[in-house]
């Protein structure tokens, strides 16, 4: 069931809400659950058992180590304390099993579709039945989610819950599971358990942010869809010009439908009065990469820094070569390279994270090279822009930085989405020897299956988007200012904007339907 | 007033007027039939119409019908298009037209599908037939199309114009086998829907499968062959006639040979315009000048797929 289509928009979320207000309070979660447990069912059949399994294996870390941290407070009450070493060893015991059992499969999911690939040709067995395995909907995400739950139950941030239906509950909501956002417990869960009432606020905040959502998706990411496709995958057909089209447009396309996809979710959850984790903001506005990842998939850079860059960094290893790197390098790149082995792993897994394909690795290496070396480049490039006189808020810096950053990312997101490293790099290549002008302006767009009609609707599309990122960069809130207009002119704009999302979207016939972009990763 | 049933009212209110909206925009939204420049055709003029799913739009290209032997028909294929949609859709095309023969791409026959495919698909036609902004909602880049003369794809008559090729080079992927593939039991009952349909107006129904290496295997011949056999239906499985149509997998495929492109359709045509002409009741409309505008389009045609100055021009 996806989240634009009207069985979902028009009677499984109205339908739940009705449920949802009829029943007892403390009932309410569990009717969430009932509806999360039958979408996953719809989309994924019986591989909602592997959902279950996580939860479960969640669950029983959890317990463990609150088991462990009862024992050792029962041994001090009793007069005979726990050595803290010996209570921190099987600490690590519990997360080691519980994410070790959770990582491990979900790598061994990940890996098996490419390794029956790379065995395809010897025609194998073993081929034929990892080539078999299906991917649970979601799993990349509630894996994630997962692992934060057991970490934060072994650093004790939270207390670990004693009910495996919240913690399933926690895992599968419904909104979150096809491409997150990637939530914590402490963020999301009080909200979850706690059945509130329905408000008109919530509801109409919720139902706004949902159709934003919905109009990214059908109006812009969708309706590229045939021209990204045929572009990257008949590259070798197509001029150095095209591809650069391409890459621009799936650039566009990935923002557009991800961030879409998220809004969709933010909005569903908070008609629920669940708030989740933004994950987007405004990213195309970043001045380094660095920043850039500050601002898109935001919760993936958060889990990753909190999870994999934190834990990494208090390690005897890392500390060693930090104290080794301040030594050999003083100042500024001493403190850089101190940090360079976590970064180094975050990095890596957050390629690993969307596939085992090499482009991702490729993709997770290029940004931490760009992110390294705009850190430790940073004091040269503050010295070079106050020796030439750029003002560091000024227009022609942030043009020269705007360039920069479309140049970077664009060229990411081009191995990002090419059919493997070598095609991404046969691409770049034709871009400078096969760029034809003429295809510009000869029709040549025009032969993607898309028309005239259809890049009109992108454009316009494209710059209503763009205005409204301007005007959340700015702080405002677009919501509340709606808010406030008198209920003729309110309602007005949005009949508007949902006869435009009806008329203008690509769905129906003669449109192929396109699954959000993420749920593959 | 509680704020309870304030907000209910306004909620309310609020959605009375979206679908008071679309049942009022509805109207203008309503084609004759559902498929996109089929509308453009005068009634009563099409005798025969080509319904699947992209392996029907890429196959079959009725200016080359027309122009070999003056065949007056539309391709009705739409991208991904199951059977019960070509089932509806077939019925929004007889509301206007009358065609004597119907020729049935198979691929959309063995499209997979589950419980909740079907749901959904009937409930949006649930929604599309009291909201019909909702099903043709596309109709706007007709009108755009119109008013700039920009997008004239109605000189293909439902043909999906590909020139690109991307090689197949997997060999043989017929083998001869006694299974039959499975047909899904929606999608047997919308086939029966249509045998039914085509058997009451008199309409030929004629099932063709287009060569396929990606789509098509001798399990799914075998189960189509079989349901023709049943019924006395024609079947042409160009898979097993690949020599006699000429096809050259190392040209006319535009994706490694899940569909043909418009020089494959090219040839598939030709074999379809003799099949046709030696099995069909079709007359030759070329010089009927209730045609005439058909002769103009094949101008166009023969400009919009670089044809001018070949044969018969």
């Amino acid at each position: 069931m996806k989240y634009t289509s009207l069985i979902y928009l028009l009677l499984f979320i109205p339908g739940l809400m009705l449920v949802y207000s009829l029943m007892p309070k403390k009932l309410r979660p569990y009717t969430i659950l009932s509806a999360s447990l039958v979408f996953y069912m719809m989309s994924s059949g019986g591989l909602v058992l592997y959902l279950v399994a996580a939860a479960f294996v969640t669950y029983g870390s959890g317990q463990w180590l609150a088991g462990l941290d009862a024992s050792s407070a029962k041994a001090a009450a009793g007069g005979a304390p726990m050595d803290k070493a010996v209570l921190r060893r099987k600490k690590r015991v519990a997360v080691a099993v519980g994410a070790g059992v959770l990582v491990a499969s979900l790598l061994f999911i990940k890996l098996s579709g490419s390794i029956a690939f790379d065995l395809g040709s010897t025609g194998s067995h073993l081929s034929g039945l990892l080539g078999k395995i299906a991917a649970p909907l979601g799993i990349s995400f509630f894996t994630l989610q997962a692992v934060s739950y057991i970490s934060d139950v072994y650093y004790g941030k939270i207390k670990a819950d004693n009910n495996p239906f919240r913690v399933l509950l926690f895992l599968s909501f419904f909104p979150i599971i096809v491409e997150g956002p990637i939530c914590r417990y402490g963020q999301t869960a009080s909200a979850l358990f706690s059945g509130e009432n329905l408000t008109y606020h919530n509801i109409t905040y919720g139902a706004q942010r949902l159709l934003w959502g919905v109009f990214k998706k059908l109006i812009v990411a969708d309706r590229l869809y045939p021209l990204v496709d045929t572009i990257f995958n008949k590259y070798s057909d197509q001029s150095g010009s095209m591809i650069a089209v391409g890459a621009i447009m799936y650039t566009v396309q990935l923002y557009v439908d991800f961030s879409g996809c998220i809004d969709m979710t933010i909005g569903t959850a908070e008609m629920f009065g669940v708030s989740v984790p933004e994950n987007f903001r405004q990213p195309f506005f970043a001045k380094t990469p660095a920043e850039f990842w500050r601002r898109w998939h935001i919760t993936l850079g958060a889990w990753l820094k909190d999870y994999v860059f934190y834990p990494l960094s208090l390690t005897k290893f890392s500390k060693a070569i930090g104290k080794k790197a301040r030594n050999r390098f003083s100042g500024h790149t001493g403190m850089v390279m101190q940090t360079i082995i976590p970064m180094f792993a975050v990095w890596m897994c957050n390629g690993v994270w969307h596939g085992a394909g090499t482009r991702y690795i490729f993709y997770g290496l290029y940004y931490f090279t760009l992110v390294l070396l705009g850190s430790l480049l940073q004091p040269s490039f503050t010295k070079l822009q106050n020796r030439i006189g750029l003002k560091s808020n000024g227009v022609p810096l942030r043009i020269i930085q705007g360039f920069k950053m479309a140049l970077i990312i664009v060229t990411g997101e081009l191995f990002f989405r090419a059919n493997g490293l070598m095609s991404g790099f046969k691409m770049i290549g034709a871009i400078f020897t096969r760029f034809s002008a003429a295809d510009l302006i000869n029709g040549r767009l025009l032969s993607y299956s898309l028309s005239a009609s259809d890049f009109l609707v992108i454009g316009v599309g494209i710059i209503v988007i763009l205005i409204v990122d301007i005007v959340h960069e700015r702080g405002i809130h677009i919501r509340d200012r709606i808010a406030v207009w008198n209920p003729f002119a309110r309602w007005a704009f949005l009949y508007a904007v949902i006869l435009v999302v009806i008329v203008f979207g690509a769905y129906g016939e003669g449109y192929l339907p396109i699954d959000p972009m993420y749920a593959a990763f | 007033m509680k704020p309870f049933v304030k907000n209910l009212m306004k909620g309310a209110a609020f959605l009375t007027g979206v679908v008071l909206i679309l049942a009022l925009l509805s109207p203008l939204f309503t084609p004759k039939a559902s498929i996109g420049s089929i509308d453009d055709e005068p009634e009563n003029t099409l005798d025969y119409i080509v319904i699947g799913d992209s392996e029907g739009f890429t196959s079959i290209a009725p200016m080359e019908l027309w122009r070999s032997n003056g065949f007056a028909g539309f391709n009705c294929g739409r991208i991904s298009q199951r059977m019960q949609t070509a089932y509806f859709n077939f019925l929004d095309v007889l509301k206007i037209q009358s065609p004597k023969v119907v020729l049935l791409e198979t691929n959309m026959i063995f499209r997979q599908q589950n419980t909740v495919t079907l749901l959904t698909e009937k409930f949006n036609r649930l929604v599309g037939e009291r909201f019909q902004i909702y099903l043709y909602h596309d109709q706007w880049k007709r009108v755009f199309s119109k008013s700039t003369g920009l997008d004239d794809t109605n000189v293909f008559k439902g043909l999906k114009y590909k020139v690109g090729s991307n090689a197949y080079v997997g060999g043989t992927y017929i083998h001869p086998s006694l299974k039959g593939a499975e047909i899904g039991r929606a999608q047997l009952g919308y086939l029966d829907k249509i045998r039914e349909e085509c058997r009451e107006r008199g309409i030929q129904l004629i099932l063709y499968s287009t060569p396929s290496p990606k789509c098509w295997s001798y399990d799914k011949h075998n189960a189509v062959e079989q349901y023709a056999k049943q019924y006395s239906l024609e079947y042409v499985d160009m898979n097993l006639l690949l020599e006699d149509i000429g096809i050259d997998w190392g040209k006319d495929t535009y994706d490694r040979g899940d569909h043909l492109n418009f020089f494959g359709a090219q040839k598939v045509t030709a074999y379809m315009a003799r099949y046709l002409a030696e099995n069909t009741k079709l007359v030759d409309r070329r010089t009927d000048s209730n045609y005439s505008d058909w002769n103009d389009k094949l101008k166009a045609y023969l400009v919009s797929t670089n044809q001018t100055g070949k044969r018969g021009e």
